[in-house]
């Protein structure tokens, strides 16, 4: 189903909720707090949590994202997105690849793993990774992980 | 409705949306929070989340409420009283 993208309020971003008018939501039947699957640009795509709808919202096709969700689906404001239901499975493995330019030295991989750990991804997602962790976590910058593949 | 600050808190988002026939309101527990329940019991809702609990009333005159909490996002969807 093709929506039209609109901005998350401030305050209720970063968590990776999409806000859909509740019509919207009974046509793709559709509950709060249900994964979907949000197809922007090209192979771009997203993955969220659905969010009641903002009531002025009701009945005009409107899904409400937030930027990071945006960035990863590759689209802007009043840019029209597909939305589908997700079929979340737990993952037995999943495969990332990191930018090819950033040096790392050890293991990272039990860091990926805690940071990906109950978070739904998919194929050719890229998910922000943030390279610090314990006291420094929120002062530290963001490289982008990208999903290579997941099994299942 | 209103929700408690000790549900609020903890970066909690806690949001009340008021439509034509009903009103929803939506706490995010967030993903950690998946196998989160609710119960609604005499006018009281609580939520059970792992080790903690939270409780909070309903507003007075509705006794009762459609109640649900999936992937850490709990739905107390009430039918207009105004």
């Amino acid at each position: 189903m093709k929506l039209t993208v609109k901005p998350l309020k401030q305050k209720d971003a970063g968590r990776g909720l999409a806000a859909i008018d509740r019509v919207s939501m009974r046509e793709l039947d559709l509950e709060n707090g249900d994964y979907i699957v949000i197809g922007g640009k090209g192979d771009s795509q997203a993955v969220a949590r659905v969010w009641p709808g903002y009531p002025e919202d009701e009945g005009r096709g409107i899904v409400r994202i937030d930027g990071r969700l945006r960035q990863e689906a590759d689209v802007g404001i009043d840019d029209s997105v597909s939305v589908e239901p997700a079929d979340v499975k737990p993952a037995n493995s999943v495969t990332v690849a990191l930018p090819q330019n950033l040096r790392i030295r050890g293991d990272i991989g039990p860091l990926v793993r805690d940071k990906l750990s109950g978070q739904a991804v998919t194929g050719g997602q890229t998910v922000p990774f943030s390279l610090s962790f314990g006291p420094m976590a929120s002062s530290g910058q963001s490289v982008p992980l990208k999903i290579a593949n997941t099994n299942p | 409705m209103n929700v408690p600050q000790s549900v609020r808190g903890d970066g909690r988002l806690a949001r009340r949306y008021d439509y034509e026939d009903e009103s929803v309101l939506a706490v995010d527990f967030g993903t950690a929070s998946a196998d989160a329940s609710v119960d609604l019991v005499d006018g009281t809702v609580i939520v059970v989340d792992g080790d903690d609990q939270h409780e909070f009333e309903l507003p007075d005159g509705a006794t009762d409420a459609h109640m649900f909490i999936r992937n850490g996002v709990l739905t107390i969807e009430l039918e207009d009283t105004r």
